[in-house]
């Protein structure tokens, strides 16, 4: 994903990222990094939940490490994880990209592609081609 | 006119937090969508970005809620291994096997995108705050993520109420 300095944004914003558009007036603009950064790892979070499904449904092994608490069954490990990495990736990405201005067009593809592959990896008619007998 | 714990409990996840995820929605699209240079005026702003802030953020923390509470207290109750479990009892006959095998798995999982979501939407807002009106790309991303949580929220919540119509916890 391409960065760019705060002066000089491209993509579907054709003026500084959080600046003004329309309202007139000079705003300090603020860098859209951390706006993405949470963008992503809520995609990163599907996408980790949707990976732990087809795959407790696959191995044995996968579905009984999961298993963190007996009453809940697997989804207690899918969904722990899955928060576990939405919460450290929205860390480790707000890092990278606090100060940074990423273009819109690309966060936004990035987003959809994530949400999408995480929301089939958890559509059951998709994850049961993988179950283990 | 007694309730059982599990009926409370059904209560709370469905029908408390359920109707606050969609008042708190109602709201936060109505401001989302709206936000617009020349509908609102500059004292306008202000008071309407509290309001966003306040709706975007209720509706995060209650898809929060909503998915905790449903995995860790409901959904044990479901799938208890006994015979005269929710689960258990949709997977004894043909005619409701799939409201398990499909809608039971599929709204177990999906419905934890929402608060991803819904989350990211409540950043959003909280980030730019009153300089929302004036970046209308992060105001769409907003509405999309926004929206985006509330349909998955949608689909578990309709699977849930048609599953608790078969089988109730």
């Amino acid at each position: 994903m391409e960065m760019e300095k705060p002066e000089t944004p491209t993509g579907a914003t054709p003026q500084p990222a959080g600046g003004p558009q329309g309202a007139g007036g000079a705003v300090e603009a603020k860098p859209n990094g951390p706006v993405v950064a949470v963008m992503l790892a809520a995609g990163i979070g599907t996408l980790v939940l949707g990976i732990l499904t087809t795959l407790s449904e696959a191995s044995t092994g996968v579905h009984d490490f999961l298993d963190l608490s007996e009453r809940v069954g697997p989804l207690s490990g899918k969904t722990v994880f899955a928060v576990i990495a939405f919460l450290v990736s929205w860390g480790g990405l707000h890092m990278a990209l606090r100060d940074r201005d990423v273009e819109w067009r690309q966060a936004t593809v990035a987003l959809i592609v994530l949400v999408a592959i995480g929301l089939v990896l958890t559509f059951p008619p998709f994850f049961e081609l993988f179950k283990s007998e | 006119m007694d309730l059982a714990t599990r009926e409370f409990w059904a209560l709370i996840h469905g029908l408390v937090l359920g109707g606050g995820f969609l008042l708190a929605f109602a709201g936060g699209f109505a401001g989302l969508y709206s936000l617009k240079p020349g509908l609102v005026t500059g004292t306008g702003i202000a008071e309407r970005t509290r309001r966003l802030v306040v709706g975007t953020t209720a509706m995060a923390t209650i898809a929060w809620v909503t998915v905790i509470t449903g995995t860790w207290i409901v959904y044990p109750w479901y799938r208890e291994d006994t015979p005269t479990s929710p689960r258990s009892e949709l997977l004894a006959n043909p005619d409701t096997a799939e409201w398990h095998k499909f809608g039971m798995e599929w709204k177990e999982h999906v419905a934890w995108i929402a608060p991803m979501l819904a989350t990211a939407a409540a950043f959003v807002v909280l980030y730019y705050r009153t300089d929302l009106i004036k970046n209308q790309t992060a105001r769409k991303i907003a509405l999309g993520l926004f929206v985006a949580a509330f349909a998955v929220a949608v689909i578990a919540g309709i699977l849930g109420a048609l599953i608790t119509k078969k089988a109730s916890v």
